[in-house]
């Protein structure tokens, strides 16, 4: 379960959380909003790579910054720039090195990734970087599974491939996105934004 | 807007822009660079100055030469893309124009963009022609040109780099691995010779086809992604090496003709230059880790992890380099103790204030005067 405790965040220019208390029991949510409404950084916040002002965030009772915590969770958010100087493929070996996991390029051949493997990440189109950086999210088989705006740039194959994977994943699921129409899955909860703004 | 306003426009355009962000390319270079910017400009004139005195011993010619052919090919690199026009390139090569108006205003933009280097030695060498010409006419050839070979074989060689600056790959083999390996011998050998050698060397080095090494699998996890990163950015990793080799040049130069003492005061404050050279390397990997620090969060390794990992990367970085500093053997002990005790000065310098960091190891350098 993820959970914001009394949890503000400030930005020079604006409040974008204050003392927000959020828990997040169910499996599937969805959270929706207009662009800028603050949909990433709270997903940020909740893969810890956002330190709040105040406040704890916490994922099976443990906060999100700690390293156990950080195998249990995958994130794909433009914010979290993939390194381009890798090939696709260096950076999936890379990355399951440091997550001690076995690379399975199954999902990469689902999405219709496999031709793009040995592509430098500089140099990919953005539907297929979206398709690495959801592979980053999910290779080490996290609990909680933390994506943002998951369908943009992906054409209609890849959007249905991404959906199958998505139905089967058996961990908590955290999807951020302005326009869910895309999207097949069934969601336990849905939040506005503006909701989390006005509780907080 | 004639066609020559147009390209000599983009070159301008693009040596802004090239200022702005070398900032952002290798920073310890740059901090040294309001330092060291009256000796650069200074170096190619020495160099010069050093390859026209046909009493210059060999090997000093062939190190003034090497500096000289290095500064050349790193100063037309860096302006390529504003020579070529190469951001513009599909609009350019929609242009109506003939391929010899196109080559002429190529080859005049080249010498705008890299007058010292070209039109230099050029103007010496006719300095010297026009201005013995009594001499010429009334010596021996063979007299003749044992005064005007040196100068003139150094025009024609940094013609040859220009051109390979821009036109064809990175001469590794003729102007690093070549002279790198041959610094012992090149007392020995009569100049005519080095230069049909390095000439021959220049032209057969193209030939070869391209090959990539593999990368050692030795390092795994985030030495493997720094790596990486360097190998991405080789520009910035040539500038330092090269950098380097104009350093370990001047101060080979320099200390073979001055006295030992004046020698030994020289190679104090190369062992400074070159302390911060090496030891900035820590910047570039903290700014490659500052830039994917979101990802690299992300992964279950801490901040101090991460940093450390920097730290162990930019010392074994800096390993081969201090190599080349033995292999060029102009140090004594006293100056090896500094360029270490300076090295890692900077380091913890950078790692207290990425900003100020060249405070530490010119406070330390003052200590280090005062003391002895």
């Amino acid at each position: 379960m993820l959970t914001f405790t009394a949890v503000s965040l400030r930005y020079p220019t604006a409040t974008i959380f204050n003392n927000l208390t959020l828990n997040l029991p169910e499996k599937r949510v969805v959270i929706t909003g207009e662009n800028g409404s603050g949909k990433t950084t709270l997903l940020m916040l909740a893969a810890g790579l956002v330190m709040p002002d105040a406040g704890e965030i916490a994922f099976n009772s443990q906060p999100v910054t700690s390293q156990q915590n950080k195998r249990r969770i995958g994130i794909s958010a433009s914010k979290v720039a993939l390194p381009t100087f890798f090939t696709s493929r260096e950076l999936l070996d890379f990355h399951c090195h440091m997550h001690q996991c076995t690379l399975d390029l199954t999902m990469a051949e689902q999405l219709g990734f496999s031709p793009f493997l040995q592509t430098r990440v500089s140099d990919l189109s953005l539907g297929n970087y979206k398709k690495l950086s959801l592979l980053t999210a999910l290779l080490h088989e996290p609990d909680l599974l933390l994506l943002d705006e998951p369908t943009n740039g992906l054409d209609d194959d890849a959007r249905h491939a991404m959906n199958a994977i998505l139905s089967d994943f058996t961990g908590q699921l955290i999807i951020a996105s302005h326009d869910t129409a895309l999207l097949s899955l069934s969601f336990d909860r849905e939040i506005p934004m503006q909701h989390i703004r006005g509780v907080s | 807007m004639q066609y020559w306003q147009f390209r000599l426009t983009v070159y301008q355009r693009h040596l802004e822009a090239w200022l702005n962000t070398i900032k952002q390319a290798a920073a310890g270079v740059v901090y040294l660079f309001p330092m060291a910017m009256p000796a650069l400009l200074m170096l190619p004139l020495l160099a010069l100055g050093v390859m026209a005195d046909s009493a210059t011993s060999t090997q000093q010619y062939c190190l003034a030469l090497w500096g000289f052919l290095l500064l050349t090919h790193s100063w037309v690199i860096l302006q390529k893309d504003g020579i070529l026009a190469t951001p513009y390139e599909h609009y350019h090569n929609g242009l109506p124009l003939s391929t010899a108006q196109r080559k002429v205003t190529t080859a005049l933009l080249t010498v705008y963009a890299s007058h010292v280097f070209v039109a230099g030695p050029i103007l010496l060498f006719l300095i010297m022609a026009i201005g013995n010409v009594d001499l010429l006419l009334t010596e021996p050839v063979s007299m003749s040109l044992h005064q005007l070979f040196p100068i003139a074989a150094a025009c024609l060689l940094s013609v040859q780099v220009i051109r390979l600056a821009l036109f064809s790959r990175y001469p590794i083999i003729g102007l690093i691995l070549g002279p790198l390996m041959t610094l012992p011998l090149l007392g020995e050998v009569a100049k005519p010779l080095v230069i049909i050698v390095w000439s021959g060397v220049l032209f057969a080095e193209q030939k070869i086809p391209a090959f990539r090494l593999g990368l050692p699998l030795l390092l795994k996890g985030l030495l493997r992604f720094f790596l990486q990163a360097d190998i991405a950015q080789a520009n910035k990793v040539m500038l330092r090496l090269i950098s380097l080799l104009i350093l370990l040049i001047c101060a080979q130069v320099f200390m073979q003709a001055v006295n030992l003492d004046a020698a030994i005061a020289a190679g104090y404050l190369c062992s400074f230059f070159m302390a911060v050279l090496l030891g900035s390397k820590l910047l570039d990997t903290l700014q490659v880790k500052a830039q994917h620090q979101f990802y690299l969060d992300s992964l279950p390794v801490t901040r101090t992890t991460q940093s450390t990992l920097a730290v162990i990367y930019s010392t074994l970085y800096c390993i081969p380099l201090l190599a080349l500093i033995l292999w060029f053997d102009s140090f004594n002990l006293s100056h090896w103790v500094l360029l270490l005790a300076l090295l890692v000065v900077t380091k913890v310098g950078i790692l207290l204030s990425q900003k100020y960091f060249l405070i530490f190891p010119c406070c330390a350098a003052i200590v280090a005067w005062w003391v002895f």
